[in-house]
Parts: C-alpha cells; structure tokens; sequence
C-alpha cells in the first residue's frame, strides 16, 4: 500500500468539494474493494474521503412503490431488512447471496454500483428493476449509469448518495456463483415491471447488460419459464476466464434466466 | 508397560496438547519471534516464466532507507549451495536464469519489513524473456527449450530387482524410476482383455496458513535458525553444505508449526534468510506472504495412463502405469515422489504382475515438492476412476467387483512385499453401510453413489529413529524426540505412548521442543512415520527408563506404576540411590526397519494406509454442478492411540480432497503467469462445502508397526476422495470424468459435448 492522506468529511458537500480539490482522491466506503486494490498497490490515490461519517447516507425507505437506499447501506442492511423483504423481496435475496457475512456487513450498495464490477450483483438489481441513481449531482436511469467494464456515468467528484427501486410486479435473481469470490459467473435478474419486462445479465460480460432477446420472448410468450425455451443468447464478446468459457455463460444466461423466472413465480 | 492391566493412556481419547494454546492465541509461531538488533526481509521474485538474468543492479536499493544488506546469487554461488533432494539443482537465489514467476532473485535485510519491502523496487534487473515451458506437453516438445543444459549434482540411491531410475535422462526430464515385474510380459499376453485410459490431474496449493517464516543468526558458534520445518535434521544437512560448515556448527530449532501438507518439508527459505544474516552480521527474519507462499511449491500436476489387464472372468491379471508428473521448475522432492507414486500406485488388488515409468517433468512452473499423499494421490485418483469405468464397460457393479478382488490381509502383488494389512474389504463395506439410504430418485437431478479405495504405504524405506524419554526427580517425564508437531497430533500421541509405557498419568508427561542441538536424530516428520517408527522408539526409550528403575530397585521384575516402584514413590527412590537431588533418569533407544535387499525398493512397506471412500452426488445436468449429499470417508491408524485426533486427521485430509475434487486447481497462463495463486483468487474449501451427511470412521486394524499396532494415519483420508466423487457422478449420469477438477463446466460438457 502507499501512502495516502485520510478524510472524514461530516456532509455530501464537504466531500465532492474534497473531490474536485483533488483529481487523485477517491471516495471510500466499504473499503471492500478498494483496500484489496490499494494492497496489491493497484493504485495510488492521493487521499481517501471517507463517507462513514456524512449522516443521511445509511438507510431503506419505503414510500408508496418505491423503495430506497441510501449509498452507504450495508448489503446486509438491505437482506435483513424487513421492508425490502416485503417490497422487493429479490433485491433482499440478491444481498444476501454476496459474498460472505464479513463482505455483507461492510461492503455498501453505494460502492457496489460506483465501481461496476462486471461481475458485482446489485448492477444486475439496479438494470433490472429500471432503478434511479441518485447522486450529489443528479438522477441517471440506470441503463444510462452502466456505461462498460468497471464504468459509470459518474464524473470525478460526483458521489452516489442513493439507489430508488420501483416496486416490480414480481422479479427474481438467479446466481451462478464463482467459486471462489462468490461474485457472479452469470446472474440475471428478471423482473416484470409496470414498463415492461427487464432481463438484466451480469458477469457473463464486459459490465452489467440487458438480454434483449430473452426480453423480447418473455414478452412476446409471456412471463413463464417456458417462454425461453430454444432461445439461446450468443456468446460474442462474453467473458472467458479460468472459471467459465464464453459458451458456456452463454449458455448458464438462459439457464439461469428460466430459474428466475420460475422463482418470480 | 510395566503394569499387567489394560492400556490406561493409549486409546483415550484426548484434546490435543497445546490445543488450547493455539485457540487463544498463545502459541508462538516463527513468525512471531523477536531478538536483538533484527532486521526484516523481503524477496525480490522473477515476474517471468522463464528469463535469462542480463544485470542486476543493488546500488540504489542499498541506500533506501532502513536497508542492512541487498543479497543476489553472486553472494552465494556453486554447486554445493543449490538443493533439492537427488537431484540439486535449485538455487538460493536465481542464478543466471529464473525458471518460475515467484523465484527469488534477490533479497533485502531491513530495519522494519516496510523498509525492506520499499526497497525491492530500487533493485533494477534486467531480463531477457525466453521461451516459457508452462505444460508437461510443452516441455516434452521436440523443440523444447532445454531447462537445465547443464547436469546437476545428483545422487541416485539403489535399488533392488525390478526397479531402476535414472537423473535428468534428457534436459526437461528431471527424474526417471521404472519398475516391471519379470513375468508382466507373459502375463499381459495371457489376457482376455485389456483397457488403457488416460487421466489428468490438477495440481493443488498447499494452502498452508502459517507462511513460511524463519529467523537466522550467527555467531561464532555458527548458524543458528528457528524455523517451521518440518525436517529440521535434513535441513541441517543442507544448510551444513550450502554454507560449509561441519553439522554441530549448524543449529535449526523447529517449532510448532501452522500447517503445511507437505510444504515445509526439506529446505524452503532457511538458506536465504542465513545468507542475509550472514552478510548483514545481524540476525534475520524472513516472513513469506500467502501469495509468495503460493509460488514457492506446490503439489504435483500429472497425466497418467492407466493399462489393465483382465482375465476373461473380469479378474484383475495385470497393470501398468505411465506417470508424467509436472515437477516444475526444480527438484525439490520429486525424484522421491516418482519412485513412490510408481511403486506403490496400481491399486490395492490382486494383480499378478505390475509395472510402471514414471517421469518428472520440469516446468517452468512453481515447484512441486511434497504434498500429503505423496503421489498417492494421483494415482489413486487414476487408478480408481479406471477401475468404476472398466466396470462400467463390462456390465459389472463396481463395488462387488472390488470387494471380489481386494487383497486380503497377508496378500501382496509383488512377490516378498509387505501383504496388507487392513481389511480393505470390511473397510469398503463400512463405508458404503455408513452411507444414509440415498434419498428417492430426483427427476431433474439425477443422484448417484461412488465408492473408492486410495492406497499409499507409510513409514518410509528402513527409516531410523532415535528417541530418549528423561524421568525426572520428581517421577514425571520429558520425551526427546525429532517429531515436529505441525497439527497432526504427535506431541499428544507421543506423550500418550510414554505415559503408557511409563505407567503414568498423560499430564505428567511432556514432549520437548524439537532443536537439532538437543533432540535426538528424526528424519522428521514425514511418510506418516510418528506413529511407526518414532513412537516405536520412544516407547523403547521409556521401556529403558523402567529398566534402569527396576535396577535401582534391585529387582527385575519390580512393578513401575503411578510414579511408583514396586510401591515406593520413584523420587524416594531416586533419592535413596542418589542423594538428597536425585536425579534424572535418562532411556534411550534407536529403531530402524530392516532392509530386504531382494525388493524393488530395499525394504518391504512398513505399513500400508488405504483411503475408503463412499459419496453420493446431486448433478445438475443443466450446469454440470455437482452437490455431494454425502460422504463418508474411513482410515485405519491400526490402533487408534488418541481416535480424535485420527478423526481431526481423515476429517481434515477428507475436506482437502473434497477440495481437490470439485474445485482446486492452481493454473498458469500459455506465458507461464499464474492465473489465480493468491487467496483471493485461488478456492480452497470452505466449511460451508461440507456435505450435508459428512461421517468419518476410524477401522482399527490392529495390525500396524507401531507401539500397540499402530500405524500412521495422516496422509489416508485425502486419497479415495476424488475418484469416488466422479465414480458417483459416472453413477449418475454416465459421463466418465477423466480430469480433475469437477468443475461445472467440466461435467457440463462431459454430459453435453464431448458425448
Ligand atoms: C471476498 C469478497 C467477495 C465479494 N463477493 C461479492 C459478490 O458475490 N457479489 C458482489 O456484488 N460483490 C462482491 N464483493 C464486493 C462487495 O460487494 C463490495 O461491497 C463492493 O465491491 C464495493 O463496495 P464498498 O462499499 O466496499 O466500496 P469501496 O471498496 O469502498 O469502494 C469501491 C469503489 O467505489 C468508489 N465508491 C465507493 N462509494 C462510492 C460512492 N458512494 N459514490 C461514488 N463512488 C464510490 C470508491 O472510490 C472505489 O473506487 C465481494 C468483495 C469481497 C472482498
């Protein structure tokens, strides 16, 4: 690890002004991603603006159809929580099954979705739900926030301060986990919502993506595992690494797709 | 032991000494260990395959702040520094050329580790990338770059009638053993029919917790290390040669160790952290970090090609196994393991002639040396798989055609062997009895049970050991021996058989340190031979004590009881004989298993160690993932002297070869880069992969070398389990596996593709 200096601002203000002061500072939150890259001396920020401090950040509220998370809510925060589990009962799930109970209780939706980990969970939530990102800058749709492999929308000082899920019809996230990370080889959530059925993939590539062609037959056959029968996703431009080969996720996004349809019920 | 009645130690069972030590956090590991003016190092290693070294340059390292010394290969060169065992040709530091990503090339000794590690990166080197050799194919090319040119200092050891080995026979070849019984020609003639089968194996990390770590000083006396080793007196040796001195200049203090599997085995880091201690003047410690640890030796890869024979009627007649092991960069102990894993890998059956050629292949990969099993794992992973497919092939249920022809207790395959001795037969019965009735036939997901017999033998070629057991003053006991204790329960287990012997409760019996000064010669802790050989000489030594105490009380047959002689409180006794101090009484005893010359290998197995095995699995013919529901894994340690510690241990080894099955592959790159040696990436086994039913039974045989009929029971559990997760699988779907890991993808295409 190299040196760095260390910021504990009390308010969103405080710590986008300590962004735009500083182009080599960047924010931690869970520090569950972030510690691991500055160990392996993967980068060298100059300081470090710690959002644990900045109250209001941390929290779930329900209002109406549609549930909200602060950036610095725990995973474990969101799977424990009863209103979630009520609401959006997938997005409970989808928590729960990330990582281990030490990443649970540390890592934040927050940092989840800002470092777009093409295999991370909630950026396959946020696609599938249709959510809203807020941060100290603006609202973004989240097919406009996922731009490609660990990218955002987000500019420099720009901070996530919170995730607005619309309440689905019904949805589902089916994992096929990594062995050894637990992140996904293939996820895909599938939710059916007032704007129509949404199929989000992650891990099978370069970022979180939608199945276009698995929403279309769902749509068109209707909301049943059965409707992607022979519809199979091509493996172009997916990922193939020491865990899975590009045909084989392709295959696992349909597999897995029928899964979280059959779960949504 | 001297009193009549019945065993009142061995065979209860007891927490392990030290075990609550360990718990709170008490234990002192190498790592932890401090003294006077220490410095710090840190290991500059090769980014590269396989590099010719043009320059390395120290200047601007050496003036970093904090930093003592900067050490490179031209600080410590010659043939007589490199080891590895037969065959030396691992350098210190890179000499040259590097060979692995992770070879050290240079060090630093530091003030604080932080100052050591910021050096590294003012050392400048200046490589020439050469070709890399990452694949036992790739090596074995025509056009192979040649590893090693040049020969290497070897010693071959000698062997009987029907074996032969050769060093380095071409440049990529680090080891050849042969061994053919003179009848296999005619009696593979006679067969009615015969398979041949290939099948890979992945090589897994040891994953030991506790890195490697040592601290070196010197003095006029000489060099002093304490360490993690687990061959304290063979790294004396080395460490005796490499720095030319003579062996009592040498001193290397061995201390209770955080795991290994076979990892700290013979000479690691020890000379490196000498050479920085010696140059710096100052004494050194060396700490490994989990992902240097992953690049420093590993277990060995292989491909195997298994050729059966079998009569008309299905009965085994003969078997032959080609064994490529991928050695990796440098010898380390695989000269040793080839011979063991050919001599000993056809399976426990009744084969009427056998024969195998084993090579180690070198690689320019992390080395691979010692791995619990020792080669046995390997091969039992092939010769099981072959057995269920054979079966499988020939309209016959696996499980009654082993039970039809396992040896029987007494029985060998090769003429003059050591017969067996555990009842395979029972074993595998137990096991598969153990299993719960495998639950109703799951439409989607098709279940399967699999059974597997994993055999290697235990207690090494005519080993000796010397032990010594110290009664004191007061009547309780010290036991000297060279065992080291690295979790498996020797401390425990030697301390029960000397409170046995000595007719003493356990707590009044303690196991010394182990310190190459102090403690009797052991070859250390290896070929699960505590229980065989060690203990064998302990129990003699305290066998000694109680002789010399029936002389002090003038009579032969004097009962020695609860720190009693023939009644008398043994520190009165003590006291009677030599004044008002008393004294220590000191019994000693050396042990060794004879040698057979007329056998392949000099000297019969001493014991054998099968592996049992029974899982049932779960496969999702959609994923190809596997879930086992349940297995049940059985060992015999002849006599349990402590069964929970026999449990701790087939447990454990069960859980690695869970891991070795499903999961754990340590893989490198066309260019030779590791692709997932670091924790991070690297999946080991979890509590949370245990099976739902997960039973482990301890078969006492009774039948072992040992004290009581003891055997070893360290490296059995880990044996049987691959091929028996893939034999149920085979069982479930029909798709016969012949690579290791079982991944997903793996039994995907196995179910979809490849058929
Ligand atoms: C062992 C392990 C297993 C894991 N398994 C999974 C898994 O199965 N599935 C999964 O999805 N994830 C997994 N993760 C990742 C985990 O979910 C982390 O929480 C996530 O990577 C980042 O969240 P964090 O709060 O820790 O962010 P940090 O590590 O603190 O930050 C990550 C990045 O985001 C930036 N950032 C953080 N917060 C904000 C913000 N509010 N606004 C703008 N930028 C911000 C930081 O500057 C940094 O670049 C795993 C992690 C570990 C260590």
């Amino acid at each position: 690890m190299y040196a760095f200096t260390y910021q504990k601002p009390k308010t969103v203000a405080e710590a986008a002004a300590a962004l735009a002061a500083d182009g080599d500072a960047k924010v931690v939150s869970g520090g569950q991603t972030l510690i691991p890259t500055l160990k392996q001396r993967l980068a060298a920020p100059s300081a470090l603006v710690d959002l644990g401090s900045i109250e209001g950040l941390a929290g779930i509220t329900v209002a109406g159809d549609t549930v909200t998370i602060g950036a610095m809510t725990k995973h474990a925060a969101v799977a424990h929580s009863a209103e979630v589990q009520g609401a959006i009962p997938a997005l409970a799930a989808l928590a729960e099954g990330i990582g281990d109970p030490q990443v649970r209780n540390r890592g934040t939706i927050g940092g989840s979705i800002a470092n777009h980990d093409p295999a991370a969970d909630y950026p396959a939530g946020c696609l599938g739900l249709g959510a809203t990102i807020v941060t100290s800058k603006r609202e973004l749709s989240a097919d406009d926030f996922f731009t490609g492999m660990f990218s955002t929308a987000l500019e420099d000082d720009e901070l996530v301060t919170a995730v607005r899920f619309p309440k689905p019809k019904r949805a589902a996230y089916a994992k096929f986990p990594n062995p050894a990370s637990r992140y996904a080889i293939v996820g895909v959530f599938v939710a059916d919502t007032a704007s129509g059925i949404r199929v989000a993939v992650t891990g099978a590539g370069g970022g979180v993506f939608r199945a276009t062609e698995l929403e279309a037959a769902l749509t068109a056959k209707g909301f049943a595992a059965g409707s992607l029968d022979g519809v199979t996703v091509s493996s172009d431009g997916l990922n193939s690494d020491i865990h899975a080969s590009a045909e084989y996720r392709a295959h696992l996004i349909t597999v897995m797709a029928k899964r979280a349809v059959a779960a949504a019920g | 032991m001297s009193h009549p009645n019945q065993l009142e130690t061995v065979g209860v069972p007891v927490a392990q000494v030290g075990a609550m030590a360990r718990v709170l956090g008490e234990q002192p590991y190498p790592c932890d260990l401090a003294a006077a003016g220490l410095l710090h190092a840190a290991v500059l290693r090769s980014p590269h395959a396989h590099a010719r070294i043009r320059s390395i340059s120290t200047e601007l390292a050496a003036q970093q702040p904090g930093v003592a010394v900067v050490a490179t290969a031209a600080d410590l060169d010659g043939p007589h520094t490199r080891f590895g065992v037969r065959v030396r040709d691992q350098p210190v530091l890179a000499s040259g050329v590097v060979r692995h990503v992770g070879e050290p090339v240079a060090a630093i000794a530091a003030a604080t580790p932080q100052q050591a590690l910021a050096a590294l990166a003012f050392i400048q080197v200046e490589y020439e990338v050469l070709a890399p050799v990452p694949t036992i194919a790739a090596a074995l090319a025509a056009d192979a770059p040649a590893l090693f040119p040049e020969a290497s200092a070897t010693s071959l050891p000698v062997y009987g009638p029907g074996a032969a080995a050769c060093a380095e026979p071409s440049p990529n070849i680090l080891w050849e053993f042969t061994l053919r019984d003179p009848t296999f020609d005619a009696v593979w003639a006679g067969a009615a029919q015969v398979f041949e089968d290939r099948y890979s194996f992945a090589r897994a990390s040891h994953y030991h917790l506790e890195p490697f770590a040592c601290l070196a000083r010197w003095s006029g006396e000489g060099l002093s290390i304490d360490t993690c080793n687990q061959d304290p007196f063979l790294l004396r040796q080395d460490l005796a040669r490499i720095f030319a001195l003579p062996e009592h200049r040498v001193r290397v203090a061995a201390h209770a160790t955080g795991a290994g599997f076979g990892a700290k085995s013979y000479c690691k880091l020890e000379p490196l952290a000498a050479l920085l201690a010696r140059l710096a003047r100052r004494p050194v410690r060396l700490v490994s970090s989990f992902d240097e640890e992953m690049l420093s030796v590993t277990q060995h890869g292989a491909e195997i090609v298994v050729r059966t024979a079998l009569s008309r009627d299905g009965a085994p007649l003969a078997r032959e196994m080609l064994i490529d092991l991928d050695g990796g960069a440098y010898a380390d102990a695989s000269a040793l393991v080839a011979d063991k894993a050919g001599y000993r890998g056809f399976g426990p059956y009744r084969w009427q002639a056998v024969a195998c050629r084993v090579r180690v292949v070198r690689t320019t990969t992390a080395p691979a040396g010692s791995y619990r099993g020792f080669g046995g794992t390997q091969t039992s992973w092939a010769g099981e798989r072959q057995i269920d497919s054979l079966c499988r092939r020939l309209a016959l249920d696996p499980i009654a055609w082993r039970r039809a022809h396992l040896l029987r207790v007494g029985e060998a395959w090769w003429p003059g062997e050591a017969g067996m001795d555990s009842d395979l037969s029972g074993g595998l019965a137990a096991v598969v009895a153990a299993l719960d009735p495998p639950a109703a036939p799951h439409a989607a997901r098709p279940r399967g049970v699999g059974v597997a017999i994993g055999l290697k033998d235990g207690g090494g070629e005519a080993r000796p050991a010397n032990a010594a057991v110290r009664l004191t003053a007061d009547g309780t006991a010290i036991v000297q021996a060279g065992v080291v204790e690295i979790g498996q329960g020797a401390t425990t287990a030697l301390a029960q058989v000397a409170a046995e012997r000595l007719g003493l409760p356990l707590d009044r019996v303690t196991v010394a340190a182990v310190d190459t000064d102090l403690s009797p010669h052991d070859l250390g802790t290896h070929a699960s031979s505590g229980m065989a050989v060690t203990a064998a000489a302990v129990a003699a030594a305290a066998d000694d004590v109680v002789a010399q105490l029936r002389a002090l009380a003038g009579r032969a047959e004097a009962v020695v009881h609860a720190g009693t002689v023939e009644g008398e409180p043994v520190a009165s006794l003590l006291k009677r004989r030599f004044g008002p101090y008393g004294a220590d009484v000191i019994g000693r005893a050396t042990v060794q298993a004879p040698r057979s010359e007329g056998l392949p290998l000099r000297s019969q197995r001493l014991y054998w160690m099968p592996s049992w095995a029974a899982a049932e699995v779960e496969v999702d013919p959609l994923t190809g993932q596997v879930r086992v529901l349940q297995l049940v894994v059985a060992g015999d340690p002849g006599t349990a002297v402590n069964v929970l510690g026999c449990i701790g241990q087939v447990e454990g080894a069960a859980v690695q070869g869970l891991g070795q099955a499903l999961f754990e592959h340590l893989r490198v790159d066309s260019a030779g880069q590791p692709l997932n040696a670091t924790p991070w990436s690297y999946r080991a086994p979890r509590a949370t992969d245990l099976p739902p039913v997960f039973r482990t039974l301890i078969l006492e045989s009774g039948l072992g070398p040992g004290p009581f009929g003891a055997k070893g029971i360290g490296e059995s559990g880990n044996l049987a389990i691959p091929a028996a997760i893939a034999n149920a699988i085979e069982a479930a779907t029909g798709a016969a596996l012949t690579s290791l890991p079982l991944t997903p993808e793996a039994v995907f295409r196995a179910l979809h593709v490849d058929s």
